[in-house]
């Protein structure tokens, strides 16, 4: 069974990984979406949707993965204002 | 004491990170890691929709049977959300909220980060100092023992 706990850390040192990684990530493929398990990339690809069914066609756990973009831009993000 | 982190995205000013479990039982949800940028202007927590992307798919839910939620509204226009009873694991501690998941746009790339809103942060004193690279979210007898005034 899944310690959720030891894979919540898994799930930090991925993180950890694709950030500290981010600018060779950021030149192997630019502008496209990437998948990290266990400190591995797993899958690119420009789409997200069509990254994450060829992600869960190869049976990896989406809701435990990083999937991030890897981009030059810079990016503004808004706040949720009700 | 809840430990978070700066991503180093910006090398003038890194944003304050968490990583989260979440379960929402009602649609079977169970264990979604995922990372929330915490943000003090946010009155609620938000489940970003590259993160809401990957739970429909992996967990093949259908957003259409959750409660539709107030739309937020940004500089980018007005997203549509939905609202699902939640609980977000932080540590060794389990707060149920209303969540707010914001609907992944078919053929758009999902462009915004959960964030953890004022509703999960009011539990706690958030002491964030990128200085000695501190992100920490203290309970309140741990926010007690500070002798600050």
């Amino acid at each position: 069974m899944l310690d959720m706990k030891t894979d919540l850390k898994r799930f930090h040192e991925d993180g950890q990984f694709f950030d500290t990684h981010y600018n060779e990530l950021l030149e192997k493929y630019p502008e496209r979406w990437v998948a990290v398990f266990y400190k591995e990339v797993v899958g690119t690809d420009t789409d997200f949707h069509r990254l994450l069914d060829d992600l869960k066609s190869q049976g990896f756990p989406l809701s435990r993965m990083i999937i991030k973009q890897v981009t030059a831009k810079k990016v503004k993000w808004f706040l949720p204002v009700r | 004491m809840i430990r978070g982190y700066f991503l180093p995205t910006d090398p003038e000013a890194s944003p304050p990170y968490v990583n989260a479990l979440i379960d929402i039982p009602e649609i079977g949800v169970v264990g979604l890691e995922a990372r929330f940028l915490i943000d003090t202007g946010a009155d609620r927590t938000l489940l970003g929709d590259d993160d809401a992307g990957r739970m429909l798919r992996d967990y093949e839910v259908d957003l259409g049977r959750l409660d539709v939620g107030i739309p937020s509204q940004g500089i980018r226009g007005v997203v549509m959300t939905r609202e699902v009873q939640a609980t977000l694991g932080l540590g060794d501690l389990s707060i149920r909220i209303s969540l707010d998941v914001l609907e992944p746009i078919s053929g758009r790339p999902p462009s915004i980060p959960s964030l953890l809103g004022r509703d999960v942060l009011s539990h706690f004193a958030l002491f964030v100092e990128e200085r000695t690279n501190r992100v920490l979210l203290l309970e309140p007898d741990e926010a007690d023992r500070l002798e600050l005034e």
